[in-house]
Order: C-alpha cells, then structure tokens, then sequence
C-alpha cells in the first residue's frame, strides 16, 4: 500500500499547521470528466455544484439532449445529456452531473476521473500525467440549449 | 495253367511222366507176372510130363532088370529093378504132389496106382518064379502076354496123362506167348507214348516257364534297374541324412549347452524372484506408511482448504467494507469538489476554508487511490485464496488420487508379491525341467549319435545295395539272354 491511515492523517493535520502560503503562483481548478467516449477538462468557476445519484426524472419534450429534471439542493432543474450536445451517442445511464454556475441547468456526464488543479495561464487545452485534451466552455454549452430551445419555441409558435 | 507256379509246373511235368511210367511200369509188371506164372505152369507140364517119362522108364528099368534076370538068373541084373520100385513109388507121389490143382489127372493117377501095382508084382511075381522055378516057367510068364499087356495098359493110361499135358503145355505156352507179346506191345507203346506225352508235356513247359521266367526276368531286370535306381537316390538319400545327423548333432550340442546355460539362468531368476519377493514385501510396509501419511496430508489439505476459504469470506467482508470506505472518499470528494466551488463563491472569507477543502479532496483522492490499491490487493488476495483454494483441491484430489494410486501400488506390490512368488516355483520348475531337458537332450544326443552312426552303415549299405542292384541287373540280363535269347 502506497500511503497508510496514519500518514494520511499527519498529512491533513499538517495542512492546519502549516502557515498560509500567500506567495504561491495562482491556479485554477478543473474537473475531469468524459463525455461521450473523450476525455474533456471543465472550469470549477464555471460549475456550481458537482452531484452523484441524482434521480432523474423523465419528462415529454422534443430536444433529444434533455434527459428529465432531478433536485438539487431543494430545487428542481433541467438536465441535459452533455453527450448528445456535444454529437455524441446517448449517455445512457450514468451517476454524474454538474449545475452550472451561470444557469440553473444540469448537464449529465458520461463519467467523473477527478479534480485537476492547473497553472491559470491555461487557455484551450490541459495536459495531465493522461494526456493532453480539451476545456469545455461552459457557456458555449448553454447557449446551444438556448438555441435549441428558442429553435423549439420558434417551432411552437407558428 | 498259366497261373501256376514254377515248381507246380515241373512238378505236374514230373508227375504226368512219373503216371506214365508207373502205368507202363505196372502193366510191365503185371505182363510180365502173367508171363511168369505161365512159364512156371509151362515149366510145370513139363515137370509133369518129366515125371510120366520118369515113371515108364523107372518101369521099363524094372521090366529090363527082370528079362535079364530071367535070361541070365544073375542077380546083378535085378539091380535096375529093387532101384526102379522104389523110385515108381516116389515118382507117383511126386506126380500126385504135381497135379493135386487137377482133379482130373489126379482120378487118373488113382486109376494108374493099381495098374502099376500090378505090374511091380507081376514083375516080382516071375522073377520068383524064375528064382524058385528055373527059366522055363519064368519064360512061359513072359510068353503069356501078361507083362506086356499091363505094359500096355500103362503105356495108354501114362499116355492119357501125357496128352492132357500136352494140352495144357499148349495152352499154357499159347497163354505165355500172348502174355509176352501183349507186354511188348504195351511196353513198346507205353514207351512210345510216354516218351511223346513227356516231350510234349517238356515242351509245353519249357514254352511257359521260359515265357513266364522271361517275363519274371524282364520285371526283375526292370525292378532291378529301379532298385538300381532307389538305392541310388537311398545312397544319396543316406548320404544327406549323414549329414543332417551331423548337423543336428552338432545343433543338439548347441542345445544342450544352451539348456545347461537356461537352467543356469532359471535359477538366477529364482534368486532374484526371492529377492524380489522381500523387495516387493518391503515395498508394501512402506506403502503402508506412505497411505498412512497421505491421510494425514489429507486432513491436512482439508484444514488448508477450510482456512483458506474463511481467508476468502474475510476478504469479501473486506471488500464490502472498503465499497463503503470507496463510497465515502468519494463522497468527501465530491463534498470537498462543492465545498471548494462554495469557498470560491465566499470570496475572501472562503479561502482558508477553501484550503481546508482542498485538502480533504486530496484526502479523499489519496484515500480513494488506497481505496482502489485496497481493492486491487484485496482482489489480488481473493484471486490468490481461489488459487490456493482451486490449487488445494487440485492437491486433495492429488492427494485422493495419490492415495488411490497408493492403494493400487499396494494392490499392484501384492499382486507382484504373488506374482512373484508364482514366478519363483515356475522358475524353479523351469530350472528342475530345463536339468531334466539337459538330461533328455544328452539322451537324445546319444541317440543321434547312435542314428548318426547307423545313417553312416546305412550309406555303406546303400552302396552295397547299389552295387548289388547293379549286378543284379547285369544277372537278370544274362538269365533273360539264357531263357529268351531272341529277347536279349
């Protein structure tokens, strides 16, 4: 075993110990996920909450990328299938989701690998000991719900 | 005739020939005994009539002796007549003997006794006279015709005689000539006959037995020359044998040292049957044991199993433990995830509890890579108890298989046992016959020797018959040039 109980511990007691290190190079966190069958990066600044088992619920609607609504946190919120946004297959079942932090939407995961903590002069791309792969842009994201949305309420209305 | 044999043929020759001179012979003989009988009766007669010629001159002696007696009255000249009265005497009863096998001259000589009588005693009756009365009345007798007539009287009765006689003296020798002539002829022609019947019966003989020998000697030469011919194949036959003897002598020798060398090695055998036997008892005390502690590592394997399968529950009761410990670092991730987003959304305030947050992510992360590491080493440890477990089984039921193997080899070392003790007594018969074989072979040995040496006298004589056989045809060749020589 790489690391022990009792070296865990010491290490998070350490953290309190430790002073507060005020002339560190500034980072930014990530999430590592996979959508679809690809590794993507997504900004943490650009979720607001990260949730497992969530119960989704189905509703009737004609966008193929809304999977049903589930609560979080006392509120119910759509939920998008990231997958079919960004082309590919159906997620199918999976346990992640995010609530972005601009929007009160959830975009479904295909998978959740962990936290990256990176250099802020990070633009497009990241680099992990796993490789080399894209940022989702939030934003991006909910303005193609938005669209389809507005395609589908354009729709309805005539 | 064709059929018979050589002797029977000489022998019938013989016989017919032998027939025809005993025929001749007898009829000869009988001939030749009538003709006898008929001299001996002619002969007879002529006794007869000897004796009447004897009697009238024994009379006329007497009469002689009388006249001159008479004339001369000298007694001398009575001498003729004492000598002649005697003398009619015994030749009348020298006639009576001579004709007592006819009754009729015998009535004759009873008539002529008493005639002769009468004349003795006139004789006597004058000499007296002439003695007592002197010449003249001696000469007045005689003058009286007294004397001549009785003379007479003889004369006619002896004459009687003599003519029945001569009768018979004729017929007799008519008899004896015919008897003599018919023995001639039957001698000339028995003769003739015989001697015409034998050369036939020679010739036919002759003709047989020379055509019969012929053909008996052409079969002898032929089987002569194919005796030549067999004792020459027997010779060669004999010669070949000699050699087979030679070689299955010398094949029986190897043999006989090969039995001495099979017993030698039968009763090896025993000895290390013997020492098998031990082997093989020895064997099973050890496999007694061995079974004994394949039971033990038995229950042994058993305890291992059972250990082992309770290391896989407790490695199952480990996993779940740790899908709680799994789910709940990664709970406290997810926490420390939202709890960092909350202290970013806090500003400045939020940062040491930003700091806090991060760290207990890194403790989640840490704790769910040990987590994972955890499962791998828990997985790797069930993964290695099933192996154990798998590999132990596989072990009992080596063991079981082991043990029943074991039970096998102590089957199997029993059986050797026995087999063992089976193979010692056959290898000790097989020694006791395998002498007994050596025994025999020498016997045979000798045997062969002795048929060895009687092929080698065989060889001899086979050339001996050869050489016979060759003469023999060479014999037949010459009878057969002897019997036929037209044929040779």
């Amino acid at each position: 075993m790489a690391l022990d109980a009792p070296t865990l511990a010491r290490a998070f007691d350490r953290t309190f110990a430790e002073p507060q290190q005020n002339g560190a190079a500034p980072t930014d966190d990530f999430l590592d996920v996979r959508i679809g069958t690809d590794p993507y990066a997504i900004r943490l600044s650009d979720v607001a909450g990260l949730f497992a088992d969530k119960v989704i619920t189905r509703v009737p609607t004609p966008l193929p990328a809304l999977a049903g609504t589930a609560g979080f946190r006392g509120a119910i919120r759509p939920v998008y299938d990231l997958a079919v946004l960004m082309g590919y297959a159906p997620t199918g079942s999976s346990r992640w989701l995010v609530v972005t932090a601009v929007e009160p939407v959830a975009l479904l995961l295909s998978g959740f690998e962990g936290h990256l903590r990176l250099p802020r002069d990070v633009r497009d791309v990241v680099q992990t000991p796993r490789g080399v792969y894209p940022i989702l842009h939030v934003p991006s994201v909910l303005d193609t719900i938005k669209r389809q949305l507005s395609q589908h309420t354009g729709q309805k209305e005539r | 005739m064709r059929e018979w044999t050589f002797g029977k043929k000489v022998g019938a020759g013989f016989a017919v020939a032998s027939l025809i001179l005993a025929i001749v012979a007898l009829v000869g003989y009988l001939s030749v005994d009538q003709l006898i009988e008929s001299n001996r009766l002619v002969t007879h007669t002529h006794e007869v009539l000897g004796g009447l010629d004897k009697l009238l001159l024994r009379l006329v002696d007497a009469e002689t002796g009388e006249r001159g007696y008479i004339i001369t009255g000298n007694d001398a000249y009575l001498e003729p007549y004492r000598s002649a009265a005697d003398e009619i005497k015994r030749t009348l009863d020298e006639l009576r003997r001579l004709t007592a096998d006819s009754p009729v001259q015998q009535r004759r000589l009873d008539a002529l006794s008493p005639m002769l009588d009468a004349k003795v005693n006139q004789l006597a009756a004058t000499i007296e006279l002439r003695r007592t009365g002197g010449l003249e009345p001696a000469s007045r007798e005689v003058a009286s015709h007294l004397g001549k007539n009785l003379m007479d009287q003889l004369r006619g009765a002896v004459g009687e005689l003599k003519r029945e006689e001569e009768s018979l003296r004729a017929d007799r020798k008519g008899r004896a000539e015919s008897s003599a002539q018919t023995t001639k002829l039957i001698v000339s022609v028995g003769t003739i006959g015989g001697v015409l019947l034998i050369a036939v019966m020679g010739w036919l003989i002759t003709t047989s037995l020379s055509s019969q020998i012929g053909a008996a000697v052409q079969h002898v030469q032929s089987s002569s020359a194919e005796l030549q011919t067999a004792a020459n194949q027997q010779a060669t036959g004999a010669k070949e044998q000699s050699t087979a003897m030679n070689e299955i002598s010398t094949t029986i020798s190897e043999l006989l040292v090969t039995t001495r060398q099979i017993a030698e090695s039968a009763q090896r055998v025993a000895q290390i049957a013997e020492q098998t036997a031990s082997a093989a008892a020895s064997g099973d005390r050890t496999v007694v044991t061995a079974r004994e502690s394949i039971a033990a590592i038995r229950r042994q394997v058993d305890l291992v199993v059972g250990h082992m399968l309770e290391l896989g529950g407790k490695s199952q009761q480990i996993g779940a433990v740790l899908d709680i410990v799994s789910e709940l670092a990664e709970q406290t991730n997810i926490l420390a995830i939202n709890a960092t987003i909350e202290a970013a959304g806090a500003g400045e305030a939020g940062q040491r509890f930003a700091v806090v947050a991060d760290e207990i992510r890194k403790l989640a992360d840490r704790v769910a890579g040990s987590t994972k590491e955890i499962r791998t080493l828990i997985n790797d440890v069930r993964s290695a108890v099933n192996t154990t477990v798998m590999a132990t089984e596989t072990g009992s039921k080596a063991v079981d298989a082991g043990g029943k193997r074991f039970e096998e080899v102590l089957a199997a070392l029993q059986q050797i046992g026995g087999l063992v003790t089976t193979t010692t007594e056959a290898a000790r018969e097989i020694g006791l016959s395998t002498k007994q074989q050596a025994t025999a072979v020498e016997q045979v040995n000798v045997a062969i020797t002795n048929v060895a040496q009687t092929t080698r006298e065989t060889e001899a004589s086979s050339g001996q018959t050869l050489q016979t056989a060759s003469q023999l045809t060479l014999l037949s060749k010459d009878l057969l040039r002897l019997v036929q020589p037209q044929a040779a």
